[in-house]
């Protein structure tokens, strides 16, 4: 009879147990490593926040941020996406990643990325809810290789002049018109210099992206239009880089840039009156405090106006990830308000406006943001041209802008030679071997 | 007899396999973090194509063809060399020549504080004590340029100019590292019998007698390490350009190790890069060759 009864009691735990080991499987949430690029500060808080608001919506889901730095050298995102890459290559790959346009076309080129076409078709109320149809067509289509779509941005950078009030008010020159012309510029940085002011009229840009920003204005560009050969040798580019080189070298208006002092922490510590970036740099001065003190307008006109480069980041599915469904739901999520309100409270622009503007406002930094979703709506503003072979051609750009900046070389050799080296890169890739692979590149959003 | 001889080589067997047990995690790891990155460097990725994304793919000699129309090997190759030809005597002499002030202080204590002080920059690590030389080195708003413009001197363009940079990276390397040379020399002054010199003195040696003809013939087995260690270390020079110049202006500064890193870890061609790895893995085996095959004409092992 014993013997039956521990039977009976046997028999009934191990049910009760599977029961549970069962209904704890059911409840086990899904994990989700979201990568994203970071400065190295600290986002305790903020990954806080953004985790209780996606889980009080999507309880089944647990999203876990992966903070990943990067070297500046060439451009920030591109230690950024070799740490990615050496993830994947590991096996020990994020579900979702945080991408900058300049990895968009090597990244879906590399097979890495998983499209969101079929994800977004099913699910109307998703894209509803993130305000998609708000979206600039032109920054979606960004993350648009081969006609297939690989994200949504959450946040867009258009560079713009960010000005030091104070410098300006102490040197007496009034604040510039939004439609100002490089004449103008020119102006105002001999004002500077004149007035005996602690510091000098600008920075010249590190970042090519931001260089990019004056070469369009000037109606130049790194590269041709369909991006096959280079184009950074043309008299416009040789005319925003001389005028540069001149500035540091003949002019005194700005200090040879060094890896030291980076422009920013120039503008920041009140050393130089100009530069130009995107709002990221609101994250520095927010941290240096430095509250209603800088002013933004275009970028000075030139031969094609007040043009400027502009792109966007999303989140990407990468195709390893075993949790296809979850990990889009994850992706397109961070395109929405919440993620927006919580991590572009201070930093990059939000791509999208229904919410963008209201974070703007309330960011107590820069008071005129307005200037920046302007060159949306006026379109005046060009993507930063990004083939696949972008990490090459950043090295290329970062070398030869030190050696203008540095006075190595006279700066149409320098220029011909940088044109050289993006002609050689675009020989010997391995993107460009067939038909295919051309019409890929040939397809990719350019405006 | 015969049971002597089995009990004694199985005691040979029994102190190998001991020998054998101590040596194999130092083995074991060697062969995996080194060993077959090596072969797989020499005889694999050299001779491929490789961005981690894609399988390996065999080209053949594409990538030693590549050398040559690569804009910035001769110019990475040549700084090399210049820092080699620059910071090794500094650090293989400099060395020496603290070593042998420090070790002359009569006062114990004060010999202490010496070694502290120039053993101190090897501790802190150089991508943080780099912060403040780049601040030292700054040209518009650095110290080093405050203290000359306030001697009534030009500013000097330390690390923004290619007639510069080579000479502020030594500099800065001299000052970083020669605690490492110095160490070396130190103690292997310290290992040499006081009897000796002594006996020397005695028989009517003078100071310089005594360094030139006891000294510095006693310490040659660690100057010989010192040289090799230093060369192979400095044509391995990476941490200093890259982050003082980031190897610029341009590629001015830039070193092979640096261009190794460019190539195979911001532009993702391992192959090339691991082939860039193999020549300097070839040129450091030849020095280190050469060094060891004229080390019989110059050192002396011989203490007795």
């Amino acid at each position: 009879m014993k013997k039956k009864i521990w039977a009976v009691l046997l028999g009934l735990s191990m049910a009760l147990g599977l029961t549970g080991v069962s209904a704890v499987a059911a409840e086990d949430p899904v994990h989700i490593r979201v990568a994203l690029f970071t400065d190295g500060a600290d986002m305790t808080d903020s990954q806080k926040q953004v985790f209780d608001a996606f889980k009080e919506e999507y309880p089944e889901i647990e999203p876990e941020f992966e903070y990943i730095t990067s070297d500046s050298y060439g451009s920030n995102w591109n230690g950024y996406l070799m740490k990615i890459q050496t993830m994947i290559a590991s096996g020990n790959e994020p579900d979702v990643a945080a991408l900058g346009l300049e990895g968009v076309a090597f990244l879906a080129m590399n097979g890495l990325g998983l499209p969101i076409d079929d994800y977004i078709a099913a699910h109307p109320e998703e894209m509803e809810a993130i305000s998609y149809d708000a979206l600039s067509t032109d920054l979606v289509d960004i993350f648009r290789v081969d006609g297939k779509l690989y994200g949504v941005p959450y946040e867009a950078n258009s560079v713009v002049t960010h000005i030091r009030k104070d410098i300006f008010e102490e040197a007496g020159i009034a604040l510039p018109a939004d439609d100002w012309t490089w004449d103008d510029f020119k102006d105002i940085c001999a004002q500077i210099k004149a007035s005996g002011v602690d510091a000098y009229a600008f920075g010249v840009p590190q970042n090519f992206f931001c260089l990019q920003a004056l070469l369009y204005s000037e109606g130049g560009a790194p590269l041709n239009d369909d991006w096959t050969e280079a184009a950074i040798n043309s008299e416009a580019c040789n005319k925003v880089f001389s005028f540069l080189h001149d500035s540091i070298w003949v002019d005194e208006y700005a200090p040879q840039p060094s890896d030291t002092i980076s422009d920013v922490e120039l503008i920041v510590q009140g050393k130089t009156a100009m530069g130009w970036w995107g709002r990221w740099v609101s994250d520095d001065y927010n941290s240096s405090e430095l509250y209603d003190t800088i002013y933004v307008t275009n970028v000075p006109g030139g031969a094609a106006g007040n043009t400027t480069c502009a792109g966007s980041a999303g989140f990407v599915v990468l195709n390893t990830t075993e949790h296809p469904e979850e990990a889009t739901k994850v992706a397109l999520w961070a395109a929405g308000p919440t993620y927006s309100q919580v991590f572009l409270k201070t930093g990059s622009l939000p791509a999208n406006p229904t919410w963008g503007e209201e974070i703007c406002a309330t960011d107590g930094i820069i008071d005129n943001y307005q200037i920046m979703y302007d060159v949306y709506n006026n379109g005046t503003w060009r993507r930063s041209q990004d083939p696949p072979e972008y990490a090459d051609l950043a090295n290329v750009y970062a070398k030869y802008m030190d050696i203008i900046y540095a006075d190595q070389e006279p700066v149409a050799q320098a220029l011909d030679e940088a044109a050289a080296e993006i002609n050689q890169i675009f020989e010997e890739s391995s993107y460009r071997t067939t038909e295919e692979d051309l019409a890929v590149i040939d397809g990719l959003f350019k405006n | 007899m015969n049971t002597k001889t089995i009990s004694a080589r199985q005691r040979k067997i029994r102190d190998n396999v001991t020998g054998y047990l101590f040596m194999a995690p130092t083995v074991f790891f060697y062969t995996v973090f080194t060993g077959i990155p090596l072969l797989m460097t020499v005889f694999v990725l050299s001779f491929s194509d490789f961005s981690l994304l894609k399988p390996i793919t065999f080209i053949g000699l594409k990538n030693f063809r590549s050398l040559f129309t690569d804009p910035d090997f001769r110019t990475v190759m040549l700084n090399t060399l210049k820092f080699v030809s620059i910071i090794a005597p500094v650090h293989i002499i400099g060395g020496l020549v603290l070593a042998l002030a420090v070790n002359g202080v009569k006062n114990r204590r004060l010999q202490g504080v010496y070694r502290i002080l120039f053993y101190f920059p090897l501790v802190v690590t150089t991508s943080a004590i780099v912060i403040v030389w780049g601040y030292l080195y700054d040209k518009d708003f650095g110290v080093f340029n405050w203290m000359i413009t306030t001697l009534g001197g030009k500013r000097v363009n330390w690390l923004g100019d290619s007639r510069w940079a080579l000479l502020s990276i030594a500099i800065f390397s001299a000052w970083k590292f020669i605690g490492n040379a110095f160490l070396y020399y130190y103690i292997g002054l310290q290992n040499i019998p006081e009897t000796q010199i002594e006996a020397a003195r005695i028989d009517g040696a003078n100071r310089w007698q005594c360094l030139f003809r006891i000294q510095i013939p006693l310490l040659t087995p660690t100057i010989f390490f010192v040289v090799v260690t230093t060369l192979i270390n400095c044509f391995q020079i990476f941490d200093e350009t890259y982050f003082l110049t980031k190897g610029g202006p341009g590629v001015s500064s830039q070193t092979i190790a640096m261009h190794i890193y460019r190539k195979g870890f911001q532009e993702y061609h391992f192959g090339y890069a691991s082939t860039l790895g193999l020549i300097l893995f070839i040129i450091v085996l030849i020095v280190t060759i050469i060094m060891f095959a004229g080390q019989n004409k110059w050192v002396n092992y011989d203490m007795e």
